[in-house]
C-alpha cells in the first residue's frame, strides 16, 4: 500500500487545560478531496495549523509522503507543496491583489529575490484562474468583498505551487454566486488532480466537492466516510445538535 | 522607463548637492554634513524599522559598536583608518546579529524595548569595563580625521549618503524589498508563502546594521571624538526615529529627506532656543506632520509634485 499523501498520526495540541485537538489521526491520499467537517470549536483549524507547521503539537507526528515532517517548518513545507488558507482571510493589507499573489510566486532565497527578475505572465495566469479581471489585479484588499478575499486567499496559496491545499472554512461569508464560482474553480483544481482537504460548515455546498468526509468533535474523529452516510450517523447528529 | 523617472530624481538630487557649497556658507556645509550623518541613520533605521515592523529602539548602539571600534583601534594601536574603519563595520555586523536575536521570538513592543536595553547596556559597559580603553564617561578625543575642512568633509559625507541611498534603493526595489514589506504586513502569511521569515529579516538586519556602521564609524573620525553620553543618548535616537518617520519611512528618500528638514529645522530653532526645549518644538512639528501625511515628506512632495504636473501623474515607482 502507498502512504498517504498528508497525515496526522496520533496527533495532540492543547492549549492550557484545553484539549483542542485529541489523539487525532487524519489522512488524504494523492488526488483525493476530503472535507473536514464539525462543530465551532472541534479543532479543524488547529489541525491545520499543525499540518502547516504553524503550531507544535504536544505529541503525535506529522507525514507527507511518507516522510515525516513534523519539525519541519512552515516554509519548508510550502516547498514541498502543501498549502494553506485561512479562515479569516490574511491578506498584504497593503499591497495589490496581483502584488500579494506575486508574493506567493517569490523563491526562498534573499539572493534570487535580489537578482532574479519575476516571471512574466505566470501571476497574471493565477489571476486570472480565480476569475479576477484586470481591475481587481490592481485593487487593494481592503476593497475586496469577502468573496473575493477568498478567491485571493485561493490565489496566493496556488501560486506556491501546492500539490496539497488546505481550505478552511473556503465558503463562509460568501454570498450564493460567490459560493458558485468558488465551487467551479474548486472543481477545476480537483479535475487537474490536485489533492485537498476543505474544512466549510455549509454541508450542502461542501457535499459535491468532496470524495471522503471526516467529522470532529473535540479534537477527535467521530466519524468518517461517504457524506450521506456520514451525515445519518447519530453521534454526528448529536454533536452539531449538542453545539446549536 | 519604471528605472528612468526615478533614476533621473537620483541625478538631479545629486547634481544639486554637489553644486550647494558654491551657493552656501561654511556654516550651512557644516549643518549640511550632519543631516548627511543623520540621513545615514535614519536611511539605517528604516531598512529594519521602517520596512520590516521590527521598531528599533537601540540603533545608537549598532552606531556606536563601529563607531568606539574604529575610535578605540586608531587611538591606541594607530591602526590606518582603511583598516579601523571596515573592522568597526565588521564589528556592527556582529553586534547586528545579537540584535537580531530577539527578532527571532518577539516583536512590537517587546523588541523595541529589548533593543533600548541593548543601548543602555552599551552605554554603562563603554563606562565601566576598561575605562582606559573606552575612555570610560569622558570618552576619547584626538581620534584623526580622514579629510580636514567643511568642504571635503561635505563631499565625503554626501558622497556615503548618496552611495548608501541609491544603493539602498537598488536592492529595495526588488523583490526583497515586497518581501520585507509582506513581513511587516503578516509575518505568518509570509511563511505561508514559502518564504523563510528568519532568512529576510536577518538579511533586513545585517543591511541596516552595515549602513549604521559605516555612518558610525565615518561620523566618529569626523567629530574626532566620542562619548557614551551624547551617542548613547534618548535625544540622539529620537533624532533619527523622527527623521524617518518625518520624511517618510519605507522609502529611501524619506528618511534622507527627513534628515535634511530636522536637522536645519533644530539648527535653526537654536538661537531661540538654545536648550532641549528645541526637542519639545520639533516633536510638535513632526507630529503635525504625522498627522497630516503619515507617510511623511516624502508623500507631501509628490502629491506637490503631481499637482504640478497633472498630466504625469506616477508617483508609485518613485525613489
Ligand atoms: N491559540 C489558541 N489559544 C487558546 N485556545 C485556542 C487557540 N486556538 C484554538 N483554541 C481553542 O481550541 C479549540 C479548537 O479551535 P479551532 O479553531 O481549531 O476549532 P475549529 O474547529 O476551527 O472551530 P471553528 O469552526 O469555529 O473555526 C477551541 O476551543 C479554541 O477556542
Ligand atoms: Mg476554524
Amino acid at each position: 500500500m502507498t502512504s498517504p499523501l498528508l497525515e496526522l498520526r496520533e496527533v495532540t495540541k492543547r492549549f492550557g487545560g484545553l484539549v483542542a485537538v485529541d489523539r487525532l489521526s487524519v489522512h488524504v491520499d494523492e488526488g483525493e478531496s476530503l472535507g473536514l467537517i464539525g462543530p465551532n470549536g472541534a479543532g479543524k483549524t488547529t489541525a491545520f495549523g499543525i499540518l502547516m507547521g504553524e503550531q507544535r503539537p504536544d505529541s503525535g507526528r506529522v507525514f507527507f509522503r511518507g516522510e515525516d515532517v513534523t519539525r519541519v517548518p512552515t516554509h519548508r513545507r510550502v516547498a514541498r507543496g502543501i498549502a494553506r488558507t485561512y479562515q479569516i482571510p490574511r491578506p498584504f493589507g497593503e499591497m495589490t491583489v496581483l502584488d500579494n499573489i506575486r508574493v506567493g510566486m517569490m523563491p526562498d532565497s534573499v539572493r534570487r529575490l535580489l537578482t532574479e527578475r519575476p516571471p512574466e505572465g505566470a501571476d497574471r495566469e493565477i489571476v486570472r484562474n480565480v476569475g479576477f479581471g484586470e481591475r481587481e489585479a490592481a485593487m487593494y484588499p481592503g476593497q475586496l468583498s469577502m468573496g473575493e478575499l477568498r478567491k485571493l486567499e485561493l490565489a496566493r496559496t496556488l501560486a506556491t505551487g501546492p500539490e496539497v491545499l488546505l481550505l478552511d472554512e473556503v465558503f463562509a461569508g460568501l454570498t450564493r454566486g460567490e459560493i458558485a464560482q468558488l465551487s467551479e474553480l474548486l472543481c477545476e483544481e480537483r479535475r487537474r488532480g490536485m489533492t485537498s482537504i476543505l474544512v466549510s460548515h455549509d454541508l450542502r455546498s461542501l457535499s459535491p466537492l468532496v470524495d471522503r468526509v471526516v467529522v470532529m468533535s473535540f479534537g477527535a474523529v467521530i466519524a468518517e466516510g461517504g457524506f450521506d452516510e456520514v451525515l445519518g450517523n447519530p453521534l454526528v447528529q448529536e454533536a452539531y445538535l449538542g453545539q446549536a | 522607463m519604471q528605472l528612468a523617472r526615478p533614476l533621473l530624481g537620483w541625478l538631479a538630487f545629486g547634481v544639486v548637492m554637489c553644486l550647494l557649497p558654491a551657493f552656501v556658507s561654511t556654516g550651512t556645509v557644516r549643518i549640511l554634513i550632519f543631516a548627511n550623518f543623520l540621513a545615514i541613520f535614519a536611511m539605517s533605521w528604516d531598512v529594519i524599522s521602517g520596512r520590516t515592523g521590527y521598531i528599533s529602539f537601540g540603533h545608537p548602539f549598532l552606531i556606536g559598536i563601529a563607531a568606539y571600534t574604529t575610535a578605540m583601534l586608531t587611538y591606541h594601536l594607530d591602526t590606518p583608518l582603511w583598516l579601523s574603519i571596515p573592522a568597526g563595520v565588521l564589528a556592527t555586523l556582529v553586534g547586528g546579529t545579537l540584535f537580531f536575536l530577539p527578532a527571532l521570538r518577539i516583536r512590537g513592543t517587546y523588541f523595541a524595548l529589548v533593543t533600548l536595553a541593548f543601548m543602555e547596556l552599551m552605554y554603562q559597559l563603554t563606562q565601566v569595563i576598561a575605562p582606559k580603553i573606552t575612555g570610560g564617561t569622558r570618552g576619547l578625543s584626538g581620534i584623526p580625521s580622514l579629510v580636514s575642512g567643511a568642504i571635503p568633509n561635505y563631499y565625503l559625507t554626501f558622497g556615503l549618503t548618496f552611495a548608501i541611498g541609491l544603493g539602498l534603493w537598488f536592492i529595495l526595489r526588488t523583490r526583497v524589498g515586497a518581501a520585507l514589506a509582506a513581513l511587516r504586513m503578516d509575518e505568518g502569511a509570509v511563511a505561508a508563502s514559502g518564504l523563510s521569515t528568519i532568512r529576510l529579516k536577518l538579511f533586513a538586519f545585517m543591511t541596516s546594521a552595515a549602513v549604521a556602521g559605516v555612518g558610525g564609524a565615518f561620523y566618529v573620525h569626523y567629530l574626532g571624538s566620542i562619548a557614551p553620553r551624547g551617542l548613547f543618548d534618548i535625544n540622539f535616537l529620537f533624532t533619527i526615529l523622527v527623521a524617518a518617520l518625518l520624511g517618510g519611512s519605507a522609502t529611501v528618500a524619506g528618511p534622507i529627506l527627513g534628515a535634511y528638514f530636522l536637522t536645519f529645522l533644530l539648527e535653526y530653532l537654536r538661537p531661540f532656543l538654545p536648550g532641549p526645549e528645541r526637542y519639545v518644538i520639533y516633536g510638535t512639528i513632526a507630529l503635525v506632520v504625522y498627522v497630516l501625511e503619515p507617510r511623511g515628506l516624502h508623500a507631501i512632495a509628490h502629491a506637490a509634485v503631481r499637482r504640478l504636473r497633472p498630466s504625469r501623474a506616477s508617483a508609485a515607482a518613485s525613489p
